[in-house]
């Protein structure tokens, strides 16, 4: 199976697996390794590229949802769909209501309540079916989710990342149901990338990176460690060294913030002039949090963030940005850019609020200039046409432009989120160096990525994230990938998750 | 000026298309009505355009629609919908006739000007608690400025019945204005008035504001992508709550103008629904200043137009609500095609 957007990202190569009737089968692998397009294919969301599916030995082709659940697929996502304020055997039957009306369409509820209480007792489950969504806990609310799926007879369910949005101590009670479900006879699809949890739940276990089946394996013949390293890969390309610049004077110190989702949690460091400082982690891990925390549109529940000395937590993005701060998004089209709007409008925001342009009136010639230096310098792509809309540039342009807009703020410190996502290797390249020039001038950068070549190439420091936390520390040049990697995936230094320890 | 180029072939073809199709369904309209298209094409074109007092007729109905239609565009180009003109014209009539029959500064101009100034502010008001109430408690303005409709509608209708009702007058209405607050009429025979190039003036100055100036940059980025606009440092709350208020300050405008340049007073059904007629122009000219006075030109001309088609045909003045939605109809098929999908 291969699957090629039309925006040209290759999401799958060439996958080939098989899962077997009655086992759980989990599918690891990075955000961004091809697992939610390879799921998305199975229930008929999307349509693969090329490649076919075999299910029960039939020749299978969903063309829509509908087509995949009437054979028996289910599949749970990570955002829950369930109505607030209606009971959970009511959320189960809805859509298939008319099964318990009489002739006058009064639903007969009392059938409804106990064909869903006779799952629940099958399961042994400990809700009922008169519970309302909305008083119930977020791993119970998961739990109606799958039994909405089960109800409906699937026999063949997915997963996706379902551990995602539980506390540690809701994980075993989910992984107890997971199995509770396999002895119904079903085969369950489990997508994560904790590998704790894989190993203790799993049959079987599929490894995907960057569109490729790495290869499927039986849990008894892998380890976490060698599951780990095949999942990011550890044989990273060490050939840039990060720039070597490092003042004395901190520029950035973050004193054990937690913000107020209570995703990250006492997290401290330090941030020295010329320094780049990286933040591994898988996605999903508090990235976002942190980058949202520094940028002032996330509030802090506790802790400090001071920028050369001076606390900016109670200041709002304008503020810090006036003391000094620039911020590169991940989310270009949704964020860090007005695709609608043409480049020269999209250069100017921000620094018009500088007095770049003019006080009141715009001043076109500023406003022109300015950009064109920015356009040349990042050799953003756009035919000389400044005023065209930044939705009709490619991805690299889009995000050489973003770049090139944050750094000339000549900022005191970066915070760049996924600087190098989804762009090719001339613009990764060009974005990297302007980093390096970037901490020449005293300058610090923090780093936030996926892509642990990219933070190794270049950041003096890492800070590995799991779960909201700093799990652990390295300095250059004592990097090493696969005990990073380790740390990703909550292997190792993960107190609170109790599946962490081999 | 900043903004993108989006002019291509293809883009001008469609257009043309847009036109003929409304055309067409014009003409099968007026046929059903029993008359030729092509008469009631001249009818309609001669009622408004035909001498020079039809033509002023029809720029003079085009005041209260272009501020009306002003009074959406400002507040969309932030991303927030005003759907409260007719409520904030309402206000912003009674406010310059409550100044115009009871307060006299002695020179007419500096009357006039405080006039227009207390019925922006009135119409500023009755924009400002729906905006208030969406930036403190998200409460969606769609439904506030509707609703606010209504309830100015009954203030409205409270006030002139009670406390402000011209004792002399048999109907609910408020007094006259005096004399040094009407806006006079420029030709004899029209209604004509330096109103039309108040509002003219107001649409330049919108066009100017929102080309060349920051804070007109800051809206359209507002509401182009309002997550951008705030990481880059722009304050999305205050942008957004200055353009719902400037836009309750044209529509209020569109009332004061209309009272001290045509009306002289504020009776019962002082409006006949300028600010959703504004909706639809406002709608039409994809928010755009300068298009807003074409567009409110075109539905002027129909109004007008219709008068003069009901009296040399069988065909009712109504038909021009009729002609409108047709022509709001298609601008809306066709407008994906035309400008691409847009969000907001």
């Amino acid at each position: 199976m291969s699957k090629t957007y039309p925006n040209g990202l290759e999401a799958l190569r060439e996958v080939s697996f098989e899962v077997r009737k009655g086992e759980i089968h989990a599918i690891v692998g990075e955000n961004g390794a091809g697992k939610s397009t390879l799921m998305n294919i199975l229930f008929g969301l999307i349509k693969p590229t090329s490649g076919e599916i075999l299910f029960n030995n039939n020749h299978f082709s969903p063309k829509h949802p509908s087509e995949a659940i009437d054979l028996g697929i289910g599949m749970v996502h990570q955002h829950f769909k369930l109505v607030q304020s209606i009971t959970v055997a009511e959320n189960i039957v809805l859509g298939m209501e008319n099964r318990f009306q009489s002739k006058l369409r009064r639903v007969d509820r009392e059938a409804m309540n106990e064909s869903v209480a006779s799952l629940i007792d099958r399961l042994r489950m400990s809700i009922s079916p008169d519970d309302r969504i909305d008083s119930l806990p977020i791993s119970k609310r998961q739990q109606v989710e799958i039994l909405k799926v089960l109800y409906r007879e699937a026999d063949f369910v997915i997963l996706d990342e379902p551990t995602a949005v539980l506390a540690p101590n809701e994980v075993e009670d989910f992984l107890e149901f997971v199995r509770g479900i396999r002895e119904m006879g079903k085969t369950v699809i489990f997508i994560s990338h904790r590998l704790g949890e894989v190993f203790s739940l799993a049959d079987r276990i599929t490894i995907l990176r960057r569109g490729n089946v790495i290869g499927t394996f039986d849990k008894r013949d892998v380890d976490r460690e060698s599951v780990a390293n095949m999942m990011i890969g550890t044989a990273t390309d060490l050939s840039e060294d990060p720039p070597d610049c490092l003042g004395n004077e901190s520029v950035l110190s973050v004193e054990g913030i937690s913000d107020v989702s209570g995703t990250i949690r006492d997290l401290s460091f330090q941030l020295r002039e010329g320094e780049i400082l990286g933040f591994a982690g898988v996605g999903g891990n508090g990235q976002e949090e942190l980058f949202e925390a520094l940028a002032g549109s996330l509030r802090l529940a506790s802790g400090d963030i001071r920028l050369v000395g001076s606390s900016i937590s109670s200041l709002d993005t304008l503020e810090r940005r006036r003391a000094g701060l620039a911020l590169i998004t991940d989310d270009r089209m949704g964020k860090g850019l007005a695709p609608d709007r043409s480049i020269v409008e999209n250069c100017m925001a921000g620094h018009h609020k500088f007095g770049k342009f003019g006080k009141w009136l715009i001043k076109d010639t500023d406003a022109r200039s300015f950009t064109e230096s920015i356009v040349a310098d990042y050799d953003v792509r756009c035919g000389k046409n400044i005023k065209t809309a930044v939705r009709a540039l490619s991805g690299g342009n889009m995000q050489k432009l973003l770049v090139g807009r944050e750094i000339a703020y000549e900022p005191v410190v970066l915070v760049a989120a996924q600087p190098t996502a989804g762009v090719d290797v001339a613009a990764r390249k060009l974005i990297h160096d302007s980093f390096r020039r970037l901490v020449k001038t005293g300058s610090g950068v923090i780093l936030i990525s996926g892509d642990l070549e990219e933070i190794m190439g270049l950041a003096n420091r890492i800070i590995v994230l799991y779960r909201g936390r700093a799990v652990t520390e390295m300095t250059h040049p004592h990097y090493d990938p696969t005990e990073i990697s380790y740390y990703m995936t909550g292997i190792r230094g993960a107190q609170d998750d109790r599946y962490s320890h081999s | 000026m900043i903004g993108t180029r989006t002019l291509s072939f293809r883009k001008l073809l469609l257009s043309l298309l847009l036109v003929l199709c409304i055309l067409s369904v014009w003409a099968l309209i007026i046929w059903f009505g029993g008359e030729s298209p092509f008469k009631g094409f001249r009818y309609i074109i001669e009622g408004s355009l035909g001498n020079h007092y039809q033509f002023l007729s029809t720029l003079n109905k085009m005041v209260p629609l272009i501020l009306a239609a002003a009074a959406v565009a400002v507040p969309a180009w932030t991303g927030m919908w005003n759907i409260g003109g007719e409520g904030q014209l309402l206000l912003g009539a009674f406010g310059a006739a409550l100044v115009g029959f009871s307060i006299d500064f002695g020179v007419g101009l500096v009357n006039i000007v405080v006039a227009l100034i207390v019925s922006a502010a009135f119409g500023m008001a009755w924009a400002a608690w729906p905006a208030f109430f969406k930036i403190k408690l998200r409460m969606d303005e769609v439904v506030t400025t509707l609703m606010g409709n209504y309830i100015a509608a009954q203030l409205i209708a409270y006030l002139i019945n009670n406390p402000f009702r011209d004792p002399r007058s048999p109907l609910a209405q408020t007094p006259y204005i005096k004399s040094s607050f009407v806006i006079p009429y420029l030709f004899e025979g029209s209604q004509f008035s330096a109103t039309f190039f108040v509002a003219i003036g107001m649409v330049l100055v919108l066009f100017i504001f929102r080309k060349r100036f920051i804070t007109g940059y800051e809206f359209d980025i507002t509401g182009s992508n309002p997550v951008f606009a705030g990481l880059s440092g722009i304050r999305v709350k205050k942008t957004k709550l200055l353009s719902m208020l400037i836009g309750g300050a044209l529509a209020g405008l569109a009332g004061g103008l209309l009272v001290l340049g045509m009306t002289q007073r504020v009776m019962q059904s002082f409006s006949p629904g300028y600010g959703f007629t504004g909706l639809l122009i406002c709608l039409l000219a994809f928010n755009d200043p300068l298009l807003i006075v074409g567009i409110a030109f075109l539905f002027s001309a129909l109004q007008t137009g219709s008068v003069n088609l009901q009296l040399f045909t069988s065909v009712p003045a109504e038909i021009s609500g009729v002609l409108q939605a047709v022509m709001v109809l298609f601008v809306a098929a066709f407008k994906t095609f035309i400008v691409g999908r847009r969000e907001g």
